[in-house]
């Protein structure tokens, strides 16, 4: 049986984030930088939330020779499920900026 | 036994130039390290996990300097070892160095029981045995990402290492 555990508390930054400008595209390293996660954290909650169908991920496609990017963006559901998030939890995981989102 | 170490060693050369000539994108420099260690992390992905891996590969490839790529690349290889499903993977990577360890536990343990003594050349053998346990973990490693040779080519390394550790039990009787 396959479990549907809540989300973290970095899960649910990440959905924050997200859910900041739903329409916009995001890409991975971007978003880790805004949210303060390594890509060795970011990765397996990005795919966990794709899976459990509150993302949306499309390709970018790359330059001549280079290798297309992936981009993501909450899915209505992801969209619902961040709206029905308790205040307290929405509250504890608010985006911080981050200095390494203007090196990047 | 240093023959050996010298061929393993000009094995392991002449593969790598053999590489660099072949592989235009690693002759002009675009295929860093970083890139090569998420490229084989990203090969040992469960297969509908692929699309992630191409996604991690996709987004190192946007990234300057190389600390950055760096600290990318082995967090990408710890999300790809730990990513469910947890097949080839973790499975291959584990029994890799499970194997690795039994034979380097099996070396000392020999040395140990049958009183072998300590010299000079003790430490040469020991630098040997790991030189031939890390070549084991990396050609192991390779040949994962090619499962029609991967099975013979690990089981016949293991064999090729318990024939050479049978011979040096035989040819060192235990003292009375």
């Amino acid at each position: 049986m396959r479990r549907n555990r809540p989300p973290s508390a970095q899960a649910i930054s990440v959905l924050r984030a997200l859910a900041a400008d739903p329409s916009q595209w995001r890409y991975g390293y971007d978003l880790g930088a805004e949210v303060d996660l390594k890509s060795g954290s970011l990765y397996p909650i990005l795919v966990r939330l794709a899976d459990r169908g509150l993302l949306e991920a499309t390709w970018e496609p790359g330059p001549e020779g280079r290798p297309p990017r992936h981009l993501y963006r909450l899915s209505p559901a992801g969209l619902e499920f961040v709206a029905a998030l308790p205040a307290t939890e929405a509250a504890r995981a608010v985006p911080r900026p981050n200095p390494r989102l203007s090196e990047a | 036994m240093m023959s050996l170490l010298v061929v393993l060693l000009a094995g392991i050369a002449v593969a790598l130039i053999r590489r660099r000539l072949k592989d235009p994108a690693a002759a002009a420099g675009r295929v860093d390290p970083p890139a090569r260690l998420l490229g084989w992390a990203a090969g040992l992905l469960a297969a509908e996990r692929h699309d992630w891996g191409q996604a991690m590969v996709g987004e190192l490839d946007r990234l300057d300097g190389r600390a950055r790529r760096w600290r990318f690349a082995i967090g990408c290889v710890g999300a790809a070892l730990v990513l469910p499903p947890w097949g080839r993977a973790a499975a291959a990577i584990g029994g890799l160095i499970a194997v690795a360890a039994a034979g380097g536990g099996a070396a000392v343990y020999a040395h140990v029981h049958y009183r072998l003594g300590t010299d000079g050349w003790t430490w040469v053998d020991a630098a040997i045995v790991v030189v031939l346990l890390a070549g084991y973990l990396l050609a192991g490693s390779v040949l994962l990402r090619r499962p029609g040779v991967a099975a013979p080519g690990l089981i016949g390394g293991l064999a090729v290492a318990v024939v050479w550790l049978a011979e040096k039990i035989r040819s060192h009787p235990p003292k009375t």
